[in-house]
């Protein structure tokens, strides 16, 4: 009965549907590689820009950790490699604020949100839920290219005479409105603001193709609650950076118009070098509102793919359904809910108004009980599992302890009172870093690890796999732990030396050794980019089904064909957690294109 | 939604438009004669809230009939109007803000 | 589209595919086409960017002591020297761009009933509107430039220019608060750049309409798209015209 036909991608008119048969299309280099429109491809060019990123910001860390570290060492070898930045083996001051700045920028922009959400978004979201593509596969793939464009501006800003933005990634005014105050406030912040108007449009662009696909494309039997933790988590995410992005633009417009037009929106009551500033009436709190109305749901855009993933993986590999589905997904809405209420507890030492800072403490805190929710069901879906150990279902496992580990000195800090004691010290670094930066790396890498037979259709080597677990769990924790001991003696973030400070100066001894704990992780980075690339290439083919997992996305032919299955699309029966159903049974588990028994009918728990 | 109307359908959906149309008008209009008339006689804060719940009536005209969302699915017209919750508390915060700096910088 | 998809599976032509899903699957959770569904929530999102303007406007606002009179601003007529009409001006613009609105409804309906002369004929006035309002907004910012208004200077004000009233000298030298000379061609200005953009859409929808793509697709889904984004720019209107002229 099968006729061969041609439909087009979703996103045209049906009517182009009409007559055409057999019609091959040729397929170049650039066409099935650069300029694709195919979800898995453009997924793929996410992860490669989001690893070479990766790498870059890392780098970054390094070379200021290297100067934290050892503030009085001169290394002429980084001079010899890195010129402009060091001027008799030291790093500049300037070069470093750079460093800081650009660290977090890309790390936490073009790795953790566009990498992060763009990868997986791509490549789970049209297979899981039974789709042959995007909504606009168009749309998407102009999304990359803004966000590939995008990155290109923010890293040729590297190189202009005056250096990037220093600012900080939170580019606060007036630091970053008055070019007089530091030579990364010049051309490199232009550069800056254009780049991150060119990424909000990337993110909008693909934001509004997720949950136009999720919405719309399902497959026949998907109903939403069928749809596995991983979508869901993808579906809000995206929620998230649809609201909260363009708020960031309207930020950065006005600083904008304060740069360039001389209007006074962040600005007020300025003296340089003895001069007064004709700037009045404005507030740099505005900006940090503004700032923050984005900064804190980032937060969340970061951290709900990872968590979504986890929860998928440790059910896979606990051979158990996931504890409380629907818990969870309604914990994602809480988050989601909650993450745009609270952005004033960045600004609790600003000066805003004390009152208004114990409600958004009331509202931090509030996060807690989704966030527990989330937790205790990763936990209690491990409880007596069949746990398989194996690269995916440690870094799982990796990320609920980052996660509980970064999420409690969260409760700390979003208290306003404590907070006066430790704003802007290495405690905030190390709560952060652990909780969104560590966390959503695990679970990122749990997601290439478990998803990589499906986009290479080879598994990737577990020895190399465990030694990079190894080195990544223990050292993280070797960096940020002691980071907290730090923050609570007051150290300071952003310095550039701690020695001239009498009361910090005798912390040199630690800041050596998370220095040399960043270095190990970052070489130990580069073992897992080894065995990514290496086992593209030569790693062991793998099984349709490797992990025996019951979603869709395993039903699909594994070396990856344009519209994802052959035929018609797979008709969905169940939800994707039955593992372990029935104990007399050999196989552990029931894909959710199984029908329901007759037994199973009766019975109306997941239905 | 798609597809092809009745010859009534059509004409009851016309004759809502021009309805729509006319209370914009009215509502405009009303405003804009209260603006310039009552501007010095009625305290600023009930003007403004009457300014304020005009405009958000003419915005509910324009988004429930000229958009069409009246005739769209509930959860659709919920999904759309939730998310304004976040601007509603922001707006109350950044005032609450934009008053304080009043009183630290002006103050009495 | 230059992609296409190859894919072996029974289809039937004659059974036109839900517009929810391109092969008739899980019917959309909320009944309406993926396209539409894109252009609500890219409105939600732009809504939430001229929120943050227009929140940033009340906040500044508020901070400031004194703030200029609408009615005392906003006073100027075109082709009437000397007038005084206060918010005679705005309210003509605000009614050009409603009808303007009412107008790609009306397309929005003839294409409905697939009457394509309707729909050229509506988006045609629908387009004038926008222009015309578009010719108001450039003949208002030329008459507050020639008063003096400026996104760092504000003339409208209780202070004598150049005197200084704030703790430092050489500070304050507009006689009003100089927020509202760039709040006003900030947000304006954003506002109008969008009018603009609609009215670059709505000519492609003009043009769509008029040489027959839209009418072969047996839909005019594209001009309910387009009429999404252009009464999205009338709702806008509504909340500038209150901050900035109302209140």
């Amino acid at each position: 009965m099968q006729t061969t036909t041609v439909i087009d991608s979703p996103a045209t008119e049906h009517a182009h549907a009409h007559g055409h048969t057999g019609h091959h299309h040729t397929e170049t280099f650039l066409s099935k590689y650069i300029f694709s429109l195919d979800h898995k491809t453009i997924g793929k060019q996410f992860l490669i820009m989001g690893m070479i990123w990766a790498v870059i910001g890392g780098l970054m860390s390094v070379i200021f950790r290297i100067q934290l570290g050892w503030p009085d060492e001169t290394f002429p070898i980084l001079e010899k490699m890195f010129a402009a930045w060091y001027t008799d083996g030291k790093l500049n001051p300037e070069a470093y604020y750079m460093m800081v700045t650009m660290h977090g920028t890309i790390m936490v922009f073009f790795v953790l949100t566009a990498s992060l959400s763009g990868t997986f978004a791509n490549i789970l979201i049209p297979l899981q839920i039974g789709a042959r593509d995007m909504a606009s596969p168009l749309m998407n793939a102009l999304s990359f290219w803004l966000f590939f464009t995008a990155s290109v501006v923010m890293f040729g800003s590297i190189f202009l005479p005056t250096g990037a933005a220093s600012a900080g990634w939170t580019i606060y005014p007036p630091l970053s409105a008055l070019p007089q105050t530091s030579p990364g406030s010049g051309d490199g912040m232009t550069w800056w603001l254009i780049s991150m108007v060119l990424f909000v449009a990337s993110t909008l662009l693909g934001g509004l193709n997720y949950v136009s696909t999720v919405l719309n494309m399902r497959t026949k039997g998907m109903s939403m609650f069928k749809m596995p933790l991983t979508v869901w988590a993808l579906f809000f995410t995206a929620i998230i950076g649809i609201l909260s992005f363009p708020v960031l633009v309207s930020a950065v417009v006005l600083l904008i118009f304060d740069r360039s037009l001389g209007t006074s929106f962040y600005l007020s009551n300025i003296v340089i070098g003895g001069q007064a500033l004709p700037y009045a009436g404005g507030s740099p709190i505005l900006f940090q509102h503004l700032f923050w109305f984005l900064g804190h749901p980032e937060v969340y855009i970061v951290i709900l793919p990872a968590m979504g993933m986890v929860s998928e993986i440790l059910a896979i590999h606990s051979r158990k359904p996931i504890f409380g589905y629907k818990a969870m997904i309604f914990s994602i809405l809480g988050i989601t809910v909650l993450g745009f209420i609270v952005w004033a507890h960045h600004m609790f030492m600003t000066g805003m108004n004390p009152f208004l800072g114990s409600v958004f403490t009331l509202f931090t805190l509030l996060i807690a009980i989704p966030s527990a929710v989330k937790v205790f069901n990763w936990l209690t879906t491990l409880w007596r599992g069949n746990i398989k150990i194996n690269p995916p279902s440690m870094f799982a496992i990796g990320f609920v302890s980052m996660f509980i580990s970064g999420g409690l000195t969260g409760i700390w800090l979003g208290n306003s009172t404590v907070d006066i004691q430790l704003h802007d010290t290495y405690f905030v670094i190390a709560h952060f870093h652990i909780v969104m930066g560590i966390a959503a790396f695990f679970g990122m890498f749990a997601g290439v690890y478990h998803w990589f037979p499906r986009m290479f259709g080879r598994m990737m080597n577990e020895t190399m796999a465990y030694i990079h677990f190894a080195i990544t769990f223990v050292g993280s924790y070797l960096i940020f732990w002691p980071m907290h001991f730090l923050g609570l003696a007051g150290v300071p973030r952003r310095y550039y030396t701690f020695n001239e400070f009498e009361a910090f100066a005798h912390y040199g001894t630690l800041n050596k050794v998370i220095s040399i704990a960043a270095i190990i992780v970052f070489l130990g980075q580069l073992i897992f980019l080894v065995n990514f690339f290496w086992s593209i290439k030569r790693g062991r083919k793998s099984t349709q089904n490797p992990w025996q997992a019951n979603t869709l996305e395993w039903t699909s032919p594994i070396e990856g064909i344009h519209g994802n299955w052959e035929g018609d699309l797979p008709e969905v029966h169940r939800w994707p957690y039955d593992y372990s159903r029935d104990p007399n049974s050999d196989v552990d588990f029931i894909p959710q294109t199984v029908p329901l028994t007759e037994e199973e009918k009766k019975d109306k728990i997941h239905h | 939604m798609s597809g092809h109307l009745t010859e009534e359908q059509y004409k009851s959906q016309v004759a809502a438009v021009w309805k729509s149309t006319l209370w914009l008008s009215i509502i405009t209009v009303v405003e804009v004669v209260i603006a310039l008339t009552l501007g010095h006689l009625i305290p600023k804060f009930i003007l403004n809230l009457f300014f304020v719940l005009a405009s958000v009536l003419k915005a509910f005209f324009i988004i429930a009939e000229f958009m069409h969302l009246k005739y769209e699915k509930r959860a659709f017209i919920i999904s759309l109007g939730v998310p304004l919750i976040f601007l509603v508390w922001a707006l109350i915060a950044f005032v609450v803000e934009g008053n304080y700096w009043l009183h630290l910088n002006f103050p009495k | 589209m230059a992609e296409v998809i190859e894919i072996k599976e029974e289809h039937h032509v004659d059974q036109l595919p839900t517009p929810n899903n391109g092969e008739g699957g899980e019917n959309s959770a909320l009944n309406i086409s993926y396209g539409k569904t894109m252009m609500w929530y890219f409105l939600l999102s732009d809504a939430f960017t001229f929120s943050a303007f227009l929140i940033s406007y009340a906040t500044i606002r508020i901070s400031q002591p004194w703030w200029p009179d609408p009615n005392v601003v906003f006073k100027s007529f075109p082709f009437m020297a000397h007038a005084n009409v206060p918010l005679g001006f705005v309210s003509v613009m605000t009614f050009v761009l409603i009808l303007s609105s009412v107008a790609v409804v009306r397309a929005v309906q003839e294409g409905h009933r697939m009457n394509q002369k309707g729909v050229v004929t509506w988006m045609f006035w629908g387009i004038v509107g926008g222009v015309f309002f578009l010719g108001c907004q450039a003949w208002e910012w030329n008459n507050l430039i020639h008063e003096g208004l400026r996104p760092f200077y504000n003339p409208f004000g209780p202070n004598e220019a150049g005197k200084t009233t704030l703790f430092l000298e050489k500070m304050a030298m507009s006689p009003g608060p100089v927020a509202f000379g760039a709040l006003f061609f900030g947000i304006t200005g954003f506002h109008g750049f969008h009018v603009f953009t609609g009215v670059c859409l709505n000519v492609y929808g003009l043009i769509g309409a008029a040489n027959g793509p839209f009418h072969k697709r047996g839909h005019y889904e594209m001009i309910e798209k387009l009429g999404l984004y252009w009464h999205f720019v009338d709702l806008v209107w509504v909340f500038v015209f209150l901050a900035f002229y109302l209140m």
